[in-house]
């Protein structure tokens, strides 16, 4: 058997690989894509969800387990198949069954469309969240909108009606921490003692901080 | 177990009201102890903010329903219920959470409109009776005169412009109209202190749109520095500042206005992370101490001679009535809220509603409640109309924001985001419900917070001045999105699911007569004398403005009173 060299981090710690591949499956429906034109599963969604769900959404791990399975229940008695082993065309009629509440097995009410919502939002959150929640590869959800991330400021030039900014380079997190640590001076530190913050690193206090000698600015007037 | 600290002035809350009090306080020579239940932010914890994510779809700085649970009913005699306040991944609930958690509290990662009241606002029943006659009160409500006039709080609007940093254009020196300000505003002494903020990419459309329409747009004023200032530096227009803190120092919070000198006094001991659950009141009837616990869980009591209460609105009245402060009734009457309104639309070319603060978008105040010309106005009230069209991140601009005509799923889904999200605009309003005798909060019978205190229960619902408003500003909107050349626009319900806004006013309200309010015109408690609840709870009325100048404005005006009779 074949190994790499230890350098791919894309396993999953939660799902098993019949719900990641399910869950990857419906993710490619809510937002659809190819390699051209990427969308959720190739935003890697799946990844940033299986991490969601091993850390700060643990609360929603029994929804999961068990929305997989009654998901593939149902399209196995009706198809045969797994949900991810179905056809795109079949796999839209049983996500719009499942938005609409009209799948049996998840329960009295609208427990069906429940789990449509809870995978809904959070593939939204995956291909649009910052790519070091591990969605969003590549920012590829960030250039199908157009949105240019964690930018420190934009310019007058910048900020015009049909300006085209698709050239601006795109900044994540990573990118902007790296900033400040370069240049902290291009960020705001707030002066005098601060019980959080060894006093070496916080700037003299003027004699009367944050009022300056006359006001600043006219008013505009 | 009490652990015998005492200081001349315990104040519960350190947020935009507190951190205020204990500044101006402390600096007067006092000794002060402040209660937060929050953590003291260092201001690099602010320098990677840009993740919307964090901040905004989980909401890291707001408190959440497993340590602050709030209860909604429609009215009394209706089962309460878990109020969902979306933090976490609901983003098909509203999105209104209550203010942020930590010393700042909501001034933290507010957007920064900083509007002063109308004249007017101040007499409401006044004005209202004698331009629609008594009978346009609608039955159960309790519309009344403020106790205080904006000549009295003039000076104080006026200090926390200067003190804090608010950029504007003036529209009323001192009763001399000035051009391109807002005509409406209230005369005042100076001009801000700092001139307008960019705008927003597509604003001159909004702008262009108004005045064709014969409205009187304008630079509102917002509390986000343009020009730098001591440490501060000018807003840099990064789009992450509603929801957000700064990374730069321009958007105004109390952390940075209030406690660098607050702290250099040596009179202000801060108690952070600890969470203040009773005022113990003795047998004189005078406040005591507070009851609180620490970050560890363990119970303590400090002691003062004054007790402030600026825990936010709704806690203010939660910790009243938790320790059984409500002789005369009136505690948790008069729950006021804002409908947002919100409508959005797109226009033919790139607007990008991510950059720059959302609060820099123009306004105009020709819908207030005195304006004349108010075309097929039948309510009571008004608000000013705001262009939104900054801060606008793609997670909320793919959910709560999505035109209800679009699927939210599939090709159609993934077409409009890619189309819409780059032409996005939208627009912004705030009509006040009506004090009345149906909407007031209280405690929950059944549920309990962690600590096992009962939970607030809000009995709040929309009636028809609230529905007659909210078609009213949403056809001035329209008519505003026509004129701008829209190519389409949609708009949140009429009346909306939510009953909690981060703009909660009353609840504790002030007044003159101690048998029909809570505090009197200093927020001094008419029940135990050396106790204050400073906040907008102490509002016996509400308008549309964004109440946060205002309240600052009481704040300092009871900081002052405190320094004279104490
Ligand atoms: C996203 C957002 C945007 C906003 N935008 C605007 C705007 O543009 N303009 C405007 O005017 N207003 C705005 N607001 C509202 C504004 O934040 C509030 O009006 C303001 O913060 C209220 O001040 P406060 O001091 O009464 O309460 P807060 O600022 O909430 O301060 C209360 C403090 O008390 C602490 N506390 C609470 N309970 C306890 C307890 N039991 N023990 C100890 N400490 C406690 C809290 O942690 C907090 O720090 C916005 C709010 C939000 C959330």
């Amino acid at each position: 058997m074949e190994t790499t060299s230890g350098s791919d981090t894309t396993g999953f710690t939660f799902f098993f690989l019949n719900e990641a591949d399910t869950v990857e499956a419906m993710a490619g429906r809510i937002v659809p894509g190819n390699e051209e034109d990427p969308g959720a599963r190739e935003a890697g969604v799946v990844h940033y969800i299986d991490r969601a769900l091993a850390g700060p959404y643990f609360g929603w791990q029994a929804a999961y387990r068990e929305g997989v399975r009654t998901l593939n229940a149902y399209t196995t008695e009706r198809y045969g198949k797994k949900f991810f082993e179905l056809e795109e065309e079949a796999q839209d009629d049983v996500v719009g069954a499942l938005e609409r509440g009209e799948i049996p097995g998840f329960g009295e009410g609208s427990e069906a469309g429940k789990f449509f919502t809870t995978v809904w939002a959070h593939t939204v959150e995956g291909m649009f969240s910052d790519p070091a929640y591990g969605g969003n590869r590549d920012t590829v959800g960030w250039k199908l909108v157009g949105f240019p991330g964690a930018q420190y400021g934009y310019s007058a030039e910048e900020m015009r009606y049909g300006k085209d900014l698709s050239e601006k380079p795109l900044m994540t997190l990573g990118n902007i921490q790296k900033l400040a640590r370069e240049k902290p001076e291009l960020f705001y530190r707030r002066p005098g003692p601060d019980p959080s913050v060894p006093a070496e690193e916080t700037p003299e206090m003027p004699t009367r901080p944050g009022e300056p000698e006359k006001p600043p600015g006219g008013g505009g007037a | 177990m009490a652990n015998n600290k005492h200081a001349d002035i315990v104040i519960v809350g350190m947020g935009a009201v507190g951190a205020i009090l204990a500044r101006e306080l402390a600096e007067a020579g006092f000794t002060v102890l402040g209660m937060e239940k929050g953590p003291y932010y260092r201001s690099d914890d602010f320098w990677t903010k840009f993740d919307e994510l964090r901040y905004s779809t989980r909401s890291e700085m707001s408190p959440t329903m497993d340590t602050d649970p709030v209860t909604w009913r429609p009215s009394a005699g209706t089962p309460a219920q878990v109020l969902p306040w979306a933090v976490g991944p609901q983003p098909l609930n509203p999105l209104w959470m209550p203010p942020s958690v930590g010393v700042g509290g909501g001034s933290i990662h507010w957007a920064g409109w900083a509007w002063r009241q109308l004249e007017e606002d101040f007499r409401q029943r006044s004005e209202w009776a004698e331009r629609h006659g008594e009978e346009a009160f609608p039955e159960g409500s309790r519309v009344v005169d403020w106790p205080i006039s904006y000549d009295d709080l003039e000076p104080y609007y006026d200090r926390v412009e200067y003190e804090t940093g608010v950029s504007g254009k003036a529209g009323n020196l001192d009763g001399e109209l000035q051009d391109g300000g807002n005509p409406f505003e209230a005369p005042r002494k100076r001009p801000y202190p700092f001139p307008p903020l960019r705008p927003s990419a597509s604003n001159q459309l909004f702008v262009d749109a108004c005045k064709g329409l014969g409205y009187h747009p304008f630079a509102p004023p917002v509390a986000i520095i343009s020009e730098d200032w001591g440490e501060r530096k000018a807003c840099v227009y990064c789009g992450f500042c509603r929801d957000y803190g700064c990374h730069v120092g321009a958007k105004t919070n109390t952390l940075d206005t209030m406690m660098p000198r607050a702290l250099a006094t040596g009179n202000l001991e801060l108690l952070t992370n600890c969470r203040v659950q009773r005022v113990n009141v003795d047998a004189q009837g005078l406040a005591r101490s507070v009851s609180y616990t620490d970050a560890k869980g363990e119970r303590h009591e400090v002691s003062g001679d004054l007790v402030i209460l600026s825990a936010y609105s709704l806690e203010n009245t939660r910790l009243m009535l938790v320790s059984g402060l409500n002789r005369n009734g009136m505690v948790g009457k008069r729950f006021m809220i804002h409908n947002y309104n919100w409508f959005s639309g797109t226009l033919p070319k790139e607007t990008h509603a991510y950059a720059g603060p959302a609060a820099a978008g123009w306004a105009i105040d020709d819908t207030n409640p005195y304006a004349e010309d108010r075309d097929g106005a039948n309510f009571l009230g008004g608000t000013p109309l705001m262009y939104f069209s900054g801060d606008v991140q793609p997670i909320e601009a793919a959910t709560v924001l999505m035109p209800p005509d679009v699927p939210m799923w599939g090709k159609r889904y993934k077409e409009w985001l890619r189309h819409g999200y780059r032409r996005l605009f939208g627009m912004y309003s705030q009509m006040a419900t009506l004090p009345s005798e149906a909407n007031f909060v209280d405690l929950d019978p059944k549920v309990k917070d962690p600590w096992g205190q009962p939970a607030l229960r809000i009995t709040h619902d929309w009636y028809d001045n609230d529905r007659k408003a909210a078609l009213w500003i949403r056809q001035v909107k329209h008519g505003i999105a026509r004129e701008m050349g829209a190519e389409k626009t949609w708009e949140a319900p009429l009346l909306p699911p939510y009953h909690v806004t981060t703009h909660d006013m009353g609840t504790h309200v002030m007044g003159e007569d101690p048998g029909e309010s809570v505090v009197d015109p200093y927020c001094r408690s008419h029940e135990v004398p050396n106790l204050f609840l400073v906040g907008g709870g102490a509002f016996p009325t509400y308008n549309g403005y964004n109440p946060t100048l205002t309240i600052q404005a009481i704040t300092f005006w009871v900081a002052d009173h405190i320094k004279r009779e104490t």
